[in-house]
């Protein structure tokens, strides 16, 4: 893979993708796998955010329209939509899906480590051959879907 | 001067006295010549043989002559009486008054009497009889007159119809050879037409098939065209497919790098396989949207051509049924220059006919001419007839009218009853007037009544004016207008009878008429004026 940055420079790895005419960085940590046309069954009363329920590995997965997570816009009606299941690095499970308009590639971009331990979900936007690129906290996602799971598991 | 009768007396009583005087004269002579007492006894003998002879012919020849004479003289005088009213009805019978005639007849014999009222009858039959045909004859003459007069002028007209006719069919007859000869050009123009036709059907035929050609070659480039579509989109599936499959390349290249960041270290060149991966998948996703891109000029350029042919095929549908139509349209002009040219031979024919009949019509025409114009002329000559009889009977009419017969027709007996009227106001000028307003009320064939006094001046008169109208009177017609000079005044005043004048044209109504003149008489049958009436033939024929 070619690197975008500096080699001496401290990096992450991120999966590059494209939703509406924003690009995101996800944490490629965070992400368990890429998968095309998960049939997902719209929830009645949900939140616009929440695009449906769709079944991974003989698990309910709750997949979140990533427009509206950043933009905070209206959810977009996708045919084909492409999901990225998130993972947390302690549990070693698949716990959310995010759908989005296009994944385009995994690339290295500069770490941060303040904007890591960043509460909100977009964190800081960056430069990548010449398009922003909003790197997103896809951790403080996972932590309330977990927190959300551990409140009805409790 | 002595009566006849008397000296006729007279002469009976000379043969008593001759005899008486001789015997007186033969007893004087004895006287003188007898002597003695002895001859005296032969004078007294004498004297007594004397006057026993006058007094035997007193008694035996002299009173039955005398009484035979008074019988004949009483004979005479009722001859004479009865010759008077004789004379009396012959004459009036001379002057035409059949009822004056009649009425004197109780003066004659029986048998003389019945005779004179026989004949005066059979006259006035006679007459009626006459007055009746020649009312009659004047009518149908009348009649005649007029509808000669009116086939004499529409004969005439026919005559002027006819040369139009003549004129006009000569006429005809040059057209008719104008149209012959435009007609036999016509049907060479046709039958030039027709082979025009005939070669424009051929070069049609040669257009239609080229057309066919084309329409069919249209029809074979629309079949490619639908398999290269057919193509077209099979290569969009085998598209579709390999899009599909880059896509899920993609996705995997992106799973084998998400695998190889999460194996660290180990999964370097894993993560550089899987870019590679990812790259070829999107090289061949780009390639396909190329391949899509020329694949959509070249449906898009397909479906020109699918749309070109359609639109030629239409076209040359169009084509061949516009010449399909043409066609028929050729054969139907062929089919009518064929009748063209055929009607036009027809026509010429037919006009050349025509122009041999029309000759003929001429002639004709003109011998018709001829004929109508001798019947003209014969009818002018009837007209004529016609008149001359019908004044003949109008003048019959004045004859019979110059008779009085007791008849409603007899306008002397007619006016003789308004004599009387007249002299019941005699003297009342305005009854006078309206007794003349009358009379012309009830015989409205009068143009004129009017009452002249023994002088000849007009009394009174009236006009008709259903007749005259509003026409102005002339001059004679006025009261006090002497008519003295007339000469039906003075036939009257002459014979003391009705006169009726001949027939003269009428100063108001230009029409023909006459004049009645007839007496009026007072109650002692004194002539105390003169009524006149004038007639109108016209009128008095046609009622």
């Amino acid at each position: 893979m070619v690197q975008e940055v500096a080699p001496d420079d401290p990096h992450e790895r991120f999966l590059l993708v494209r939703t509406g005419n924003l690009n995101c960085a996800l944490p490629i940590s965070d992400v368990v796998r890429v998968v095309r046309r998960l049939r997902c069954h719209a929830v009645p009363g949900s939140h616009p955010r929440l695009v449906g329920l769709a079944q991974y590995g003989g698990d309910p997965l709750p997949v979140l329209d990533l427009h509206v997570l950043v933009e905070h816009g209206i959810s977009n009606v996708r045919q084909h939509p492409t999901v990225i299941l998130g993972r947390g690095r302690n549990h070693g499970h698949s716990v959310l899906g995010l759908a989005v308009d296009e994944v385009l590639r995994v690339v290295d971009l500069p770490r941060r480590g303040a904007a890591a331990s960043d509460a909100s979900l977009v964190g800081e936007t960056v430069e990548f051959e010449g398009t922003e690129v909003k790197v997103l906290n896809t951790q403080q996602l996972l932590q309330e879907e977990r927190a959300d799971s551990g409140a009805k598991d409790g | 001067m002595v009566d006849p009768r008397r000296r006729g007396s007279l002469k009976g009583w000379f043969g008593p006295g001759l005899v008486v005087g001789l015997v007186l004269m033969g007893g004087g002579f004895l006287e003188a010549t007898v002597d003695g007492a002895g001859e005296s006894w032969f004078v007294r003998a004498f004297l007594v043989i004397g006057l026993l002879a006058v007094v035997s012919y007193m008694l035996l020849v002299h009173l039955p002559t005398r009484r035979k004479l008074r019988e004949f003289r009483a004979l005479q005088l009722n001859y004479d009486k009865q010759c008077e009213v004789l004379g009396s009805s012959l004459e009036d019978l001379r002057h035409g008054d059949l009822v004056a005639a009649r009425n004197d007849i109780g003066g004659l014999p029986e048998d003389m009497g019945r005779a004179v009222d026989a004949a005066s009858r059979a006259l006035a039959a006679l007459i009626q009889q006459i007055q009746s045909s020649s009312v009659e004859v004047a009518t149908a003459a009348g009649t005649v007159q007029r509808i000669s007069s009116e086939l004499a002028s529409a004969s005439s007209q026919q005559a002027a119809a006819v040369v139009e006719i003549t004129a006009t069919t000569e006429e005809l007859a040059r057209t008719a050879g104008q149209i012959a000869s435009n007609a036999s050009s016509q049907a060479e123009l046709a039958a030039h037409s027709e082979i025009a036709g005939d070669e424009g059907a051929v070069a049609l035929e040669s257009a239609v098939s080229g057309v066919e050609a084309v329409r069919q070659h249209m029809e074979a480039i629309a079949g490619r065209a639908d398999t290269l579509g057919s193509r077209s989109r099979e290569i969009y599936r085998v598209l579709d497919l390999i899009t599909e499959i880059a896509q899920e390349t993609h996705i995997l290249a992106l799973n084998a790098a998400i695998e190889a960041s999460a194996a660290g270290e180990h999964g370097e060149r894993f993560a550089v396989v899987a870019d590679e991966v990812r790259r070829l998948a999107e090289r061949s996703r780009e390639s396909v949207d190329t391949v899509r891109s020329h694949l959509d000029e070249f449906a898009g350029s397909i479906r020109g051509v699918v749309v070109a042919t359609e639109e030629g095929s239409k076209a040359a549908n169009q084509v061949l049924e516009g010449s399909q139509h043409t066609r028929e349209a050729i054969a139907q002009l062929r089919s009518a220059l064929a009748d063209t040219a055929g009607a036009a031979r027809e026509i010429s024919l037919a006009t050349q006919e025509q122009g041999t009949a029309s000759d003929q019509v001429v002639l004709t025409l003109r011998e018709v001419s001829e004929v109508v114009q001798r019947i003209a002329d014969g009818l002018g000559q009837y007209t004529g007839a016609a008149e001359r009889l019908n004044q003949l009977a109008l003048s019959i009419q004045l004859l019979t009218q110059s008779f009085r017969i007791e008849s409603e027709h007899s306008l002397k007996h007619h006016l003789a009853r308004w004599t009387d009227r007249l002299r019941d106001h005699s003297g009342n000028l305005e009854a006078v007037g309206g007794v003349l307003e009358d009379l012309l009320e009830e015989c409205p064939y009068l143009e004129l009544a009017y009452l002249v006094d023994l002088a000849g001046s007009m009394i009174s008169f009236a006009a008709n004016r259903d007749l005259v109208g509003d026409r102005e009177h002339p001059g004679s017609a006025a009261v006090g207008q002497n008519y003295s000079d007339r000469p039906w005044f003075q036939a009257l005043s002459r014979d003391r009878r009705a006169a009726v004048t001949p027939i003269y044209e009428s100063l108001l109504t230009d029409d023909p008429c006459f004049t009645i003149a007839i007496a009026v008489r007072d109650a002692d049958g004194e002539m105390i004026g003169t009524l006149g009436v004038d007639v109108n033939l016209l009128n008095w024929t046609r009622i």
